[in-house]
């Protein structure tokens, strides 16, 4: 028996086939702020995975007529700061992800060891931004900062870079 | 000729991380659909193991096998007396990583697959649902800290805890001016192990307050700041009874100095 929801306006759904656009069309901007924070993949896909199983834990909660990725965002970050509960990852994380294949794996250390220059709020303030989109004010609600240490954490990343403004 | 540009450090991130697809959604939406059979499966199988138990050949006499052994071993009897050694990484652009494993303080500091492999696997004292609280909800393992650098700042509380016992009480602190980082947690060890994966030359044993600790160096201390995190590992009860007390301060963009003050100012109520 399906309870019926709208979603982004339209005619009601059921959760599940809501659930599912969720997960379709967000679940990838979840694991970008995910990996944004920690800077590990493997950790990364753990919280976008937890955050999705919380969306369907409170799908009768969630306001499912608007767009759910705040929702989401905001969960990932809960998750992000409580994410040393199980113990397993507690620190710093330097093997390699699992998922990717060798060439990939190479590039990400890469691209991971540059990325270590900067602290999880520049690098989460950086990604939401500058590749998410995001205008300061979002991201500042999504890191829990004002708007303004959002563009300063952006400026301080684009100079550990060096990239281009 | 014109040499095209290498992509940025951001253009290869998004390159890399744009097209990474979730798993199976199918997968997920019907495994969550069937707990209530997979309860069902575990009740029917109890209930066919108590019928069973009448018949069930009982235990020869002299036996020495714990009965709950494999439920919850302690941290005592499974923490191996090794010598420190070393596993080496490879990474493509700093060559060979070498990650600390070894004992410091009787206790055993190592990457945590290493130290599953070894046996330590009572990491989570308790494997329960856990329920979380507010800043406010007073537990257990609530800590105050007297010294915090100056300066605007947000913070974020959380405590998990079973059976109305805290097991993990985590404080997050960023300072807006500075970008500065604290992420203090306090928490409940199984076994007399901590899972920590740095590398072996910024390791080394401290005392903070009294207290045995393990100081985790930036990567480049020349200017007391780093991109890797720093961190400050107290052994604050080391002794498990049942379970040992860990109190971890991770720290970026400040210098370690004042992440040695911060930590000293720690009070464990």
């Amino acid at each position: 028996v399906y309870i019926s929801v709208s979603l982004e306006g339209r005619a009601a759904v059921p959760f599940e086939t809501a659930y599912e656009r969720a997960y379709g069309a967000y679940w990838t901007p979840v694991f970008r702020f995910a990996l944004a924070w920690t800077n590990d993949w493997g950790a990364a896909e753990d919280v976008a995975q937890e955050t999705f199983a919380r969306l369907w834990r409170h799908r009768s909660k969630v306001a499912w007529e608007r767009d759910v990725l705040p929702w989401l965002l905001a969960t990932a970050r809960h998750l992000l700061t409580d994410r040393f509960r199980k113990l397993r990852r507690r620190f710093l994380n330097l093997s390699q992800p699992a998922t990717l294949d060798e060439t990939t794996a190479i590039r990400w250390l890469d691209v991971k060891q540059a990325m270590s220059q900067l602290s999880p709020m520049e690098r989460s303030a950086i990604i939401l931004t500058v590749l998410e989109g995001r205008e300061s004010a979002e991201a500042a609600k999504v890191l829990g900062i004002s708007p303004g240490a959002v563009r300063a954490a952006v400026s301080r990343a684009r100079e550990k870079l060096g990239e281009d403004r | 000729m014109t040499v095209p540009r290498p992509p940025s450090i951001l253009e290869s991130w998004d390159e890399l991380t744009r097209t990474v697809r979730p798993p199976s959604v199918r997968a997920r939406v019907s495994s969550r659909t069937s707990v209530p059979f997979g309860a069902l499966a575990t009740a029917a199988v109890v209930i066919a193991v108590l019928a069973l138990l009448p018949f069930l050949p009982t235990e020869p006499p002299g036996s020495t096998a714990d009965p709950t052994a494999s439920a919850s071993p302690t941290g005592t009897d499974k923490a191996p007396q090794r010598t420190p050694r070393f596993i080496e990484t490879q990474h493509p652009s700093e060559g060979p990583v070498t990650l600390f494993d070894g004992t410091i303080h009787g206790w055993r500091f190592a990457p945590t697959d290493v130290l599953r492999a070894a046996g330590f696997n009572g990491e989570d004292p308790r494997d329960c649902e856990a329920q979380e609280y507010g800043a406010t909800h007073p537990t257990d393992l609530d800590f105050g800290v007297a010294y915090l650098p100056s300066g605007p700042r947000s913070e974020q509380v959380t405590k998990s805890a079973c059976d109305d016992r805290a097991y993990f009480v985590t404080r997050e602190i960023t300072f807006e001016e500075t970008g500065g980082y604290l992420h203090m947690t306090r928490v409940l060890s199984g076994s007399a192990s901590f899972p920590l994966e740095a590398p072996t030359s910024l390791v080394e044993p401290c005392q903070i307050a009294d207290r045995p600790a393990v100081c985790v160096h930036y990567l480049d201390d020349t200017t007391g700041r780093g991109g890797h995190l720093a961190q400050i590992i107290i052994l604050e009860q080391p002794a498990l009874d049942p379970y040992g007390v860990v109190f971890r301060l991770a720290g970026g963009e400040m210098p370690f100095a004042e992440l040695v003050k911060i930590a000293s100012s720690v009070s464990f109520e």
